[in-house]
């Protein structure tokens, strides 16, 4: 059975889609066929991470949607792990022409549902990561009303919790199986412990990692999947530890 | 276990205490050690000499003595010579000599004259000879006779030398005729029957075919017949002006002086003693030969070469050849009256060919060394103190500082505010500290205001505005459809069978 994970944020920066890549690497390393699409086709950035260049790319997500490829033509191999997990790579064009395109012509939200179907039956599947749009439109809500599990990111700031609060309650009202939080960008000196509690407290809702502000991310500058060069770093296990909440949740779902 | 060099380089103070302690104490030790041993040895050598020069010059005084006693027996002998090689006193008579029951002539009739009714025998005389028995009166041409007429100046003589020798016991003129002229005058009945003075060795000691020299020689000690207590005697040839043999000059003195000279020799507290043994190691004088005095003629038995342990025997050896010098012995084997080892130092006596030895207690002797090696022992353990004690309080001084900042950072660590570092030694400790305490106080600050911060984070929702913006999507028409249809969704997604809410 495929797990289908969205990654979400009220907000734009918030670490999306470097929590997306990373997770998705450390999924493969633990054995995991993983597929990863980038749904935000506005601001595409996760091929970044994953250091896919521009001319390896034959077709994007946008490609498909238009009827120009099958679904498994637009994925590319971004990662192999050593103990034979894989992450595959749906990634959406940055060609500006292409998302201007997008926006005006919209697409149909049951073509999206199909490509996320015919992936996880060609590349048999079992994890769909979906690095999705911030805020709250209607290409989002599809994503997450479609999501075994919603990781939700936030940043320990006013707008974050503000935000959170409204994808909380809407994510509830779509019966998304299970949600998790994601405190991202915490400032090392805070109390960790007390910040976990009072978000979990505000939000009636589990915190799967607090991930701490880290220089030697922000210097990564998105270059590479930062938990695969610095696998002992604290923002690495962190990862790792919403991996194995996530992996053990597999275990909680109905067949 | 901890390997030793661990041990130093595991803590600063242990570091800093070892090496002060190696360059401090270490010189003085090595000093005093290399100190104490060289004025250890000058200082026993210094006592050594001193107590060669105290031998030398007790021998001297012997010495003196006894040439004093040979320069007037040589005088004694020419007044002799010249006596017996002039006709006799006109005045001199004959007729005093007379002859004893025994046959011994001797002077008796002056005697008679003198003193009246004393029988023949029983008085004093100042000639002894032994002639024929029944001679009435010796013929005047008699050479005996003439010897004794032409030597009877000599009785002044004699009594002059021995008013100024107070050691001097007889003097007396012995010619090769058997006729004996002595100082103070004796009575005959004393000599054995048929003695003869020319068998005795105050006489064969000096005579020509024992001294083909004609030197004034001394005899051996010897214990006096006449009861003086010992004795040594001084024997020179009388000469004539051709050098005919005209007999022999002899005098005895007593050596108890001379003794006392060297039983004298009591330095530091008897601790040392002296002695003086004769050319055949015979004691003349030792402390622990008393008994020999007492027993008059058992000297046979006190010779020193008989007795002692090797190393004595071999010093005494020296003596007897009559060379001067020093060496230790071990008094265990005996030959001297106390065990353990002790130094001998010792002088000749040329004149007689004796010896004077002074044996000193080898503690006696190294004592003033000992005393200076434990001065000097005080003095080291005193600066070895001292050296530890600065060594210590410098460590301290130094470690202090990286204790109380050690104490700083720790506090700092577990959160609490770091006390103010004050150090009073060394600028640089005084800058780090200073440094230390404006950087604790800042992170304290900053710390304090973080913690602040967090206490702030407190997290509000305007649920007013979040239920504006909840309606604004669930409301929509999408939004009710998407609801409703989610979890088939879901399932068509994964490719499941369609199912219903
Ligand atoms: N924990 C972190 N500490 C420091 N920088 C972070 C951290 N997480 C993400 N970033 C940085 O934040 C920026 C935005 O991250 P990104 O993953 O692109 O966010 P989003 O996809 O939500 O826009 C990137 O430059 C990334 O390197
Ligand atoms: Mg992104």
């Amino acid at each position: 059975m495929t797990k289908i994970i969205s990654t979400h944020s009220f907000r734009g920066g918030t670490g999306k889609s470097n929590v997306t890549a990373n997770l998705a690497a450390v999924l493969a390393n633990r054995g995991y066929r993983v597929g990863v699409f980038d749904t935000d086709i506005q601001s595409p950035g996760i091929h970044v991470i994953f250091g896919l260049a521009d001319a390896s790319v034959r077709y994007t997500l946008n490609d498909y949607l238009w009827g120009n490829c099958a679904i498994e033509e637009a994925a590319v191999e971004v990662y192999k792990a050593p103990k034979g997990g894989v992450v595959y790579l749906v990634p959406s064009s940055i060609d500006p022409n292409d998302i201007a395109r997008i926006l005006r012509e919209k697409y149909d939200a049951s073509d999206m549902h199909a490509a996320f179907r015919d992936l996880i039956t060609a590349l048999s599947l079992d994890y769909l990561l979906i690095d999705t749009h911030p805020g709250l439109n209607e290409e989002t809500l599809l994503s997450i009303a479609i999501s075994d599990s919603l990781v939700i990111i936030l940043r320990p700031d006013q707008q974050d919790f503000q935000g959170t609060s409204v994808t909380v309650d809407v994510a509830r009202r779509l019966r998304v199986p299970e949600v998790n939080l994601i405190v991202n960008k915490v400032p090392p000196e805070y109390d960790f412990a007390d910040v976990q509690r009072k978000v979990e407290r505000a939000y009636n809702c589990q915190v799967a990692a607090l991930l701490p502000l880290s220089i030697d991310l922000a210097q990564n500058a998105s270059a590479t999947v930062f938990t695969l060069i610095r696998p002992d770093h604290p923002f690495s296990r962190g990862i790792e530890s919403v991996a194995q909440q996530l992996e053990a949740d597999v275990a909680l779902m109905p067949a | 276990m901890r390997q030793p060099m661990q041990w130093v380089r595991g803590s600063i103070y242990r570091a800093l205490l070892l090496a002060f302690i190696a360059v401090s104490v270490v010189p003085i030790v090595l000093i005093s050690y290399l100190f104490i041993r060289q004025s250890m040895d000058a200082l026993t050598r210094q006592t050594e000499e001193n107590l060669q020069l105290l031998a030398a010059s007790k021998a001297e005084e012997i010495n003196l003595k006894l040439g004093d006693v040979m320069h007037s027996t040589v005088v004694a002998a020419h007044l002799a010579a010249e006596a017996l090689q002039h006709p006799p006193d006109p005045a001199s008579q004959l007729a005093r000599y007379q002859q004893d029951a025994r046959g011994i002539w001797g002077l008796d009739v002056y005697y008679h004259a003198q003193g009246g009714a004393a029988a023949l025998g029983e008085d004093l005389s100042n000639v002894y000879w032994t002639g024929a028995a029944g001679t009435p009166l010796l013929a005047a041409d008699d050479a005996v006779a003439q010897q004794i007429l032409q030597t009877e100046s000599l009785d002044t003589v004699f009594a002059g030398i021995k008013s100024v020798s107070p050691d001097t016991q007889w003097i007396y003129l012995t010619t090769p005729t058997g006729m004996m002229r002595l100082y103070p005058w004796a009575s005959n009945d004393h000599y054995p029957d048929q003695w003869d003075p020319r068998q005795i060795v105050f006489y064969t000691v000096a005579e020509p075919g024992n001294n083909p020299a004609l030197q004034p020689r001394w005899t051996a000690p010897y214990v006096d017949y006449a009861g003086a207590g010992w004795m040594v005697t001084m024997s020179v040839p009388v000469l004539g002006d051709n050098g005919d043999f005209l007999g022999i000059m002899s005098h005895d003195i007593t050596i108890e002086s001379l003794k006392q000279i060297a039983l004298g020799i009591n330095i530091l507290d008897g601790g040392g003693y002296g002695f003086l043994i004769d050319s055949a190691a015979q004691v003349i004088a030792h402390p622990a030969y008393q008994e020999v005095d007492a027993t008059k003629g058992t000297e046979e038995d006190a010779s020193l070469l008989a007795v002692g342990s090797d190393a004595y025997r071999r010093l005494i050896q020296n003596m007897v050849h009559g060379d001067s010098g020093l060496g230790y012995y071990d008094e265990a084997g005996g030959g001297g009256r106390r065990g353990g080892s002790s130094l001998l130092v010792y002088a000749p006596i040329p004149e007689t060919g004796w010896s004077l030895g002074i044996s000193m207690p080898r503690e006696t002797v190294i004592a003033p060394a000992i005393a200076m090696r434990n001065r000097a022992i005080v003095i080291t353990v005193t600066l070895v103190t001292v050296a530890v004690i600065f060594a210590v309080v410098l460590s301290r001084l130094i470690h202090k500082p990286v204790r109380q900042l050690l104490q700083g950072v720790q506090q700092i660590a577990e959160d609490r505010r770091a006390d103010e570092v004050h150090v009073g030694s060394f600028e640089e400790f005084d800058q780090l500290a200073q440094a230390f305490n404006e950087m604790a106080s800042k992170v304290w600050e900053r710390e304090r205001r973080l913690k602040a911060r967090m206490a702030e984070m407190r997290i509000e929702i305007d649920s007013q505005r979040k239920q504006q913006q909840i309606d604004s999507i669930v409301e929509t028409d999408f939004f009710k459809r998407l609801e409703a249809n989610a979890r088939q969704l879901r399932s068509q997604v994964k490719g499941l069978p369609a199912a219903t809410d």
